[in-house]
């Protein structure tokens, strides 16, 4: 099998070549039959790739350990559903990933296209399968998932998977940023095939605007599964970090943000051509740049394990895409001077212009910040650390001004709008943003936190300025229609699906923003050294540590605790039963001679939190355990050295033996069984003496809404994406004007 | 085994990414008048894909105009303005579209005036 999967990658990067070449000879001399081989190859390459990767998953399930990269990431013990989402914790299997999910994107867009866009598609296709083949070229000389062992050095089972990764988000979050990143190769491609083409119109844009909102989405999911994975997994409290990783997948989004609003302005009125291949160009190259980030290392990350060697290659790749696009843009600067000019800066087109521009301010302060200590490192030859605080003071204020911009937009008419009309609409938002921020006022304490005041009041005021939009549409369509309201609303967005979805997608935002705002700044958070029977408040709660709690399997030993929580009481009085959380250590063993043979079971290398968390629609009560094992290691120490010596003497023993035979002495001699009842052992003494262990207990407004937000903007990004119904063709010669009028029906 | 299967999937590849290549063997005028044919054929379908795509955005453009209308975001004066310009680019369009169907089928605007009357 392994064998068949090394020679699909040569397959595979031999066909990524015959696709360039082949592309751009059809292209150069105009015979389209190079150009169908060419496009051809491209399907060819989507079906070695599946066939690669199922190869890939088949050795996971299997637990075929000749596999380097099974053995490496995968063990006997682990859940089959981990064993399913393994291959793309390990950087070969990455590698595969992108190549398929790259292979499958491509061909999609280019079945699409195939009877359009005939001088460009070519050198798209050749710019799509330049970058599969560097992938293909890593996964076939640099890592490549179908390394083996020979039968002697096999090993018996696995390092296992990382226990950070054993996540159901795991099984999603990297697939969706790899289809986000893979997608976003589909607009650069068509970019780059225009620019060479020199055909500088909207088709470009309008045949693969889906591809460019579905790389939105994708990535947008994978953002959001991959906060919540920190949220429940990393055990730290929060959602976004501002780690280097993270942010390497924000950028393009929001670059791609900026290019699915800006290229309406294209379409309708042939402005911003040069802005918009600058964007579909940056969001592309940012992709890569992402990726470069994950796997060079070169930037302190959660994501540390993905770090690897290929920093070069990425840096040479990033390169040429840089110094290509730069050069086509200048070179077709002509090509692409704008049509007409904006009419009024009371448009929707203006709007659109804002919002763009504090949208790149966004990802030129971010890249920059998380760029900082590498400048600085090679500035000073200090790697100076930097963390949110560096990066709250431009963020935030951007993010408010983008949250009005998304509330007046829809507000606001294509090409020009009067006053009057303007005073008609922002009456109803307005007046609701007051409203609210006087109620906030009179009856919170939010005052004290000015910067989330605003994003309440000014989210407020989107979600007026949305919930507006469509009762006015929704008032228009019934005046036609007559319709009943839930009818004429959902007509209304099915026949607008554009607009309207990307009305719900702004409402979603204002709801997420809300609930950022309100968990980071009103957060109450408290470590607390505890032990059983002891107490802490928080924030009006009361945190009681009941009992520990410990188990330990052949898998992990895991040490946690079980907390009450109340609220009120006091003076003698009970409060009142809230919730009762649960939550654990765990710790993986560790595969490192060097740990001790009982030691290796309580690594704190190896080891991941379970959180106990009572999620609300108000607040999230969170709470983490720091096991406490110093107790324990002089019990482990002991454990360590005895077995030790046991083990010596059985090996001595049994020296004139193979290592088969050896292996089954020392197990018939029952050294195994009893080195498991003396970790249990070990682990039992938690439960029995309660030790103090240190808690961090969390009470945080409003979380909910963060992921109940996420949602609604990917529920308005699908809207937006859903493919109207087909358009009547009737193509019999007719009487124009009326024809107009019945195709608008 | 896998060197078997590995051959079967190279055959495979082969034939299918060459597939538009292996064209009956014919003389050479032959060829060049079956290429310029398939070539006008093959621009006239593009060109019929591209319009009617011009089409349909035109009149989503139109629909967003008359809904900005209803919803009382543009003005009376400024709509028609605006909507006038709209039907008269997409009416270009459909004529665009009318004679690549029939390049003979000339102008009508005689019908779109009495239309109009």
């Amino acid at each position: 099998m392994a064998q068949l999967g090394r020679s699909i990658l040569l397959l595979d990067l031999g066909v990524c070549l015959y696709a360039v070449v082949a592309s751009i000879y059809g292209a150069r001399t105009r015979q389209s039959d190079w150009v169908d081989s060419g496009r051809r190859a491209v399907y060819c390459l989507a079906g070695l790739s599946v066939i690669a990767f199922t190869i890939l998953e088949i050795a996971f399930i299997r637990n075929d350990f000749s596999f380097k990269v099974v053995a490496d990431t995968s063990s006997t013990t682990i859940p089959t559903f981990y064993k399913l989402t393994a291959p793309w914790s390990s950087q070969q299997g990455s590698l595969l990933l992108w190549v398929t999910l790259s292979s499958l994107w491509s061909s999609l867009v280019l079945f699409i296209t195939r009877k359009r866009l005939r001088e460009i598609a070519p050198y798209a296709t050749a710019v799509l399968m330049g970058m599969a083949g560097f992938f293909a070229a890593l996964a076939a000389f640099a890592a490549n998932p179908f390394a083996t062992f020979t039968p002697a050095l096999t090993p018996g089972n696995g390092a296992g998977l990382d226990p950070l990764l054993m996540h159901p988000s795991m099984m999603f979050h990297p697939p969706m940023l790899y289809s986000g990143y893979t997608l976003m190769a589909i607009p650069f491609a068509f970019a780059i095939g225009a620019l060479i083409a020199g055909k500088l119109g909207s088709e470009w844009i309008r045949d693969t605007r889906r591809f460019a909102l579905a790389a939105w989405l994708f990535l947008g999911v994978g953002i959001v599964l991959g906060a919540r994975w920190s949220y429940t997994e990393l055990g730290w409290g929060g959602y976004w970090g501002w780690d280097a990783v993270e942010n390497a997948a924000l950028m393009p989004w929001l670059m791609i943000t900026a290019f699915i609003h800006s290229a309406q302005i294209q379409e309708k009125r042939g402005m911003l051509k040069v802005w918009n291949v600058s964007l579909v160009l940056l969001a592309g190259t940012l992709a890569i740049f992402g990726t470069f980030l994950v796997r060079s290392g070169v930037l302190d990350s959660i994501h540390a394990f993905g770090a690897s060697t290929l920093g070069v290659p990425f840096v040479i790749l990033l390169a040429i895409m840089a110094a290509g696009s730069i050069g086509l843009v200048l070179y077709r600067r002509e090509g692409l001077r704008t049509e007409h000019r904006i009419d009024s800066l009371l448009s929707r087109e203006a709007m659109f212009l804002l919002q763009n521009l504090v949208l790149v301010a966004m990802v030129f302060v971010i890249f920059w910040i998380t760029l900082f200590p590498l400048i600085s490192d090679a500035i000073t030859g200090t790697k100076v650390s930097v963390g949110p605080p560096a990066f709250t003071p431009f963020i935030v204020p951007l993010a408010l001004i983008l949250v009005v911009l998304a509330g007046a937009g829809p507000m606001i008419s294509w090409r020009r709008a009067t006053v009057a009309n303007l005073r008609q609409h922002f009456i109803f938002p307005v007046a609701f943003g007051f409203v609210v921020l006087i109620l906030l006022l009179t009856l919170t304490d939010s005052g004290t936190k000015p910067l989330a005041l605003a994003m309440f009041t000014f989210g407020s005021f989107l979600m007026a300025s949305v919930t507006q939009e469509m009762y006015r549409g929704t008032a228009a369509r019934r005046a036609m229609t007559k319709d009943a309201w839930p009818v004429a609303w959902l007509a209304l967005v099915r026949r607008n699906r554009r607009r309207y979805g990307g009305y719900i997608a702004h409402f979603g935002l204002a709801v997420m923003l809300i609930g950022v705002a309100a968990s980071s700044s009103f957060q109450h958070s408290r470590n607390a050294t505890l032990t059983p029977g002891q107490s802490v408040s928080n924030d009006g709660y009361t945190f009681h540590y009941v009992r520990p709690i410990a188990t330990a399997t052949a898998e992990r030993v895991s040490f946690g605790a079980v907390i009450d929580v109340t609220k009120g009481g006091g003076g003698g009085k009970p409060g009142q039963q809230i919730t009762t959380l649960r939550t654990e250590q765990s710790f993986y063993p560790s595969t490192s001679a060097s740990d001790g043979i009982i030691g290796r079971f309580f690594d704190s290398a190896n080891a991941d939190s379970t959180i106990g968390l009572d999620a609300g629609p108000l607040r999230d009560i969170w709470s983490v355990v720091s096991a406490n094992l110093q107790p324990l290691a002089k019990d482990i120490n002991e454990g360590d050295t005895y077995f030790a010596q046991d083990l010596n003497s059985l090996i001595k023993k049994s020296k004139h033996m193979t290592v088969a035979q050896q292996n089954a002495y020392i197990s018939g001699q029952g050294f195994w069984t009893f080195r498991n009842e003396a970790v249990e052992g070990i682990v039992s003494q938690y439960t029995k003496h309660g030790y103090p262990v240190e808690f961090l207990l969390i009470v945080a407004p409003l979380v909910t809404w963060l992921w109940v937000g996420a949602f609604i903007i990917a529920l308005g990004g699908l809207i937006s994406m859903w493919p109207a119904p087909l358009a009547v063709r009737r193509r019999s010669p007719s009487v124009s004007r009326s024809r107009v009028a019945r195709e608008l029906v | 085994m896998a060197y078997v299967i590995v051959f079967v999937l190279l055959v495979g590849v082969v034939l299918v990414v060459t597939s538009p290549l292996r064209r009956p063997i014919v003389s050479a005028e032959v060829a060049a008048e079956h290429a310029r044919i398939s070539r006008e054929v093959e621009d006239y379908a593009a060109a019929e894909i591209d319009l009617e795509a011009a089409r349909d955005a035109k009149y989503r453009e139109i629909r967003d105009a008359e809904l900005d209308h209803q919803t009382g975001k543009l003005s009376d004066p400024d709509f028609q303005a605006i909507d006038s310009t709209l039907r008269a680019e997409a009416i270009e369009l459909l004529r665009q579209l009318d004679a690549l169907d029939d390049p003979t089928d000339g102008d009508d605007s005689d019908e779109d005036e009495e239309v109009a009357e």
